[in-house]
């Protein structure tokens, strides 16, 4: 009888319980539903409403800034030879930032709304034929985003590391259909199901 | 216990160039609450067999003895006394321990899907079943009788040697043992090795065989059909001719696990996934397993049956067993490809 030390030590971790490898693409879960509990991201604001007014480091309206002086004109002095003045850029400058904003706004709003799985808005499978009907009616509302390396998830959203396919996932295995045996005499031995009559 | 031993005077359809034919002989009795077979194969050179039929009935004695320590059907056996130990560790004896220490492998072997430790789930089941109890919303649904998701289940048990023949089993509060599903194999296993005088043995244990095939000789080996009965699925060949696919192997085990025998109502059966807690729902009706031996083909039947038969077949390849057959709900019958070089 050979026994063994510390079983528990040994104890592998079942299907349920196997730790998934490390995936360098993380991803973070945002529960939505009324009201849209932690979708305060600045993409998805601008993505409702245009930019709001608390955004850092973009002016929305109000006089145009200072700048330096505008050069003297002298009126009534045709013929003169003062050097042309060039066109003032903090107008274009403002318009390609604004411009910039919506365009970066909207890539943001398609890529989330085309980053929800067909799959996520499917039930689990019940186990069983008795609550398939109650599984069916409930309405997965879980959203998610796939962050590339080095972002990082904004405030408020709950980030998950995992596997983008499952480690448990069984690869195809190949299996031949069994044809019935020929009439023969019955074995001397037949494995069955314990219990079996 | 009925018991009967017959002797067939004829030898077995392979032929032994090499040396003297065969003959067998055949015992069967009861055991664990079923069948029990114990059939050899020796030389007829040695005359009638009737030592045979004696050392077949003395086998049988020690496989009852070992199941009367290993039954969770009586209170007084030593795997029920472990159950309702207070001490921890509490000590067990040499065939617990053994048995016990295979479990331990076997739950390795299987990442966890053969779990001697839900006892609690499978009678929670059965006795919902037999109007016990009542699941809650006052209608007895077996399916939802057992204790839950296991996913945050803290229990856990260790085996360690101890002194004087005794072992040590240290366990988690609640943990209770179940070993109907480990213990068949093995024992068939352990019977097997007490027949080694003889050239070759088969030890049928209530369904999972352990086999030892003589030079030259074969066994047939039956999956039973459990949609009729004495229908059969297929014939598993073993012998130990030139070009066996066994590539010499001389031990086998066959091992058969499903849901159709032990049902406690719609969706309820005996096999507890542990991922779950309840019985597993599965599109796997039955299994069969052909490995090295009972024990393992056991463990690896009854994983088959609570993975599907799509993971299960996955698992049955990477493990690389001889071969495996699975009868599917909607009737169909897969085997993996290797299994046909076993098939009559």
């Amino acid at each position: 009888m050979a026994l063994r030390d510390d079983r528990r030590a040994r104890r592998p971790a079942g299907p349920a319980r196997a730790t998934p490898p490390a995936n360098p693409l993380a991803t973070w879960s945002e529960p939505t539903g009324p009201g849209r509990p932690g979708t305060t991201t600045r993409a998805a604001a601008l993505a409702r409403g245009g930019m709001p007014a608390a955004v850092p480091g973009v002016r929305r309206s109000g006089p145009p800034p200072t700048g330096r002086p505008a050069a003297p004109v002298r009126a009534g002095t045709p013929g003169s030879s003062a050097p042309r003045r060039r066109p003032d850029p903090r107008p274009m400058r403002l318009a390609i930032g604004a411009s910039g904003a919506a365009t970066l706004s909207a890539l943001v709003a398609l890529i989330a709304g085309t980053a929800v799985p067909a799959t996520a808005a499917a039930p689990p499978a019940a186990p069983t034929g008795a609550g398939a009907g109650a599984a069916a009616s409930a309405r997965h509302v879980t959203r998610y985003v796939t962050l590339a390396p080095g972002q990082a998830p904004p405030a408020g959203a709950a980030a998950t590391s995992r596997p983008a396919v499952p480690a448990a996932t069984p690869r195809p295995t190949v299996a031949v259909p069994v044809a019935p045996p020929q009439p023969r005499p019955q074995p001397v031995v037949v494995s069955s199901q314990s219990g079996a009559p | 216990m009925a018991a009967g031993t017959r002797a067939a005077a004829a030898a077995p359809p392979a032929a032994r160039a090499d040396s003297a034919p065969l003959v067998r002989s055949s015992h069967r009795g009861r055991a664990m609450g079923g069948r029990l077979g114990i059939h050899l194969a020796l030389d007829a050179a040695e005359g009638l067999p009737r030592r045979a039929r004696h050392d077949a009935v003395l086998v049988e004695r020690r496989v009852v003895a070992w199941a009367r320590i290993l039954t969770r059907h009586d209170p007084a056996s030593a795997l029920m006394r472990l159950n309702v130990d207070p001490r921890d560790p509490a000590p067990v004896g040499p065939t617990l321990a053994a048995v016990l220490a295979w479990a331990a492998d076997a739950e390795a072997m299987t990442g966890g899907i053969v779990d001697v430790t839900r006892l609690e789930e499978r009678l929670a089941v059965e006795t919902t079943a037999t109007g016990g109890h009542a699941a809650p919303g006052g209608h007895a649904d077996p399916v939802a009788a057992g204790a839950g998701p296991a996913g945050a289940d803290p229990r856990g048990w260790r085996i360690a040697d101890g002194t004087r023949r005794r072992a040590l089993v240290s366990r988690t509060d609640g943990v209770r043992f179940d070993l109907d599903g480990v213990a068949k194999g093995w024992l068939a296993d352990r019977a097997l090795r007490l027949l080694r005088r003889y050239p070759g043995a088969v030890v049928d244990a209530d369904g999972d065989v352990a086999v030892r095939v003589a030079p030259g000789d074969r066994w047939e080996v039956g999956v039973a059909d459990p949609r009729a009965e004495g229908a059969l699925l297929a014939v598993l060949v073993l012998d130990d001719g030139p070009g066996s696919p066994g590539r010499g192997r001389r031990r086998w085990g066959v091992a058969t696990s499903g849901t159709t025998v032990h049902r406690f109502g719609r969706g309820a059966h005996h096999l507890i996934d542990p991922r779950t807690g309840r019985p597993a729902a599965t599109d796997v009706v039955q299994a069969t397993v052909l490995a090295s031996g009972a024990a393992v083909a056991e463990a690896f039947a009854k994983t088959a049956v609570i993975l599907g038969s799509a993971a299960g077949l996955d698992f049955l390849d990477r493990a690389g067993v001889a071969g495996a057959i699975l009868l599917l709900e909607d009737d169909r019958v897969l085997a993996l490809p290797r299994t046909m070089e076993f098939l009559g």
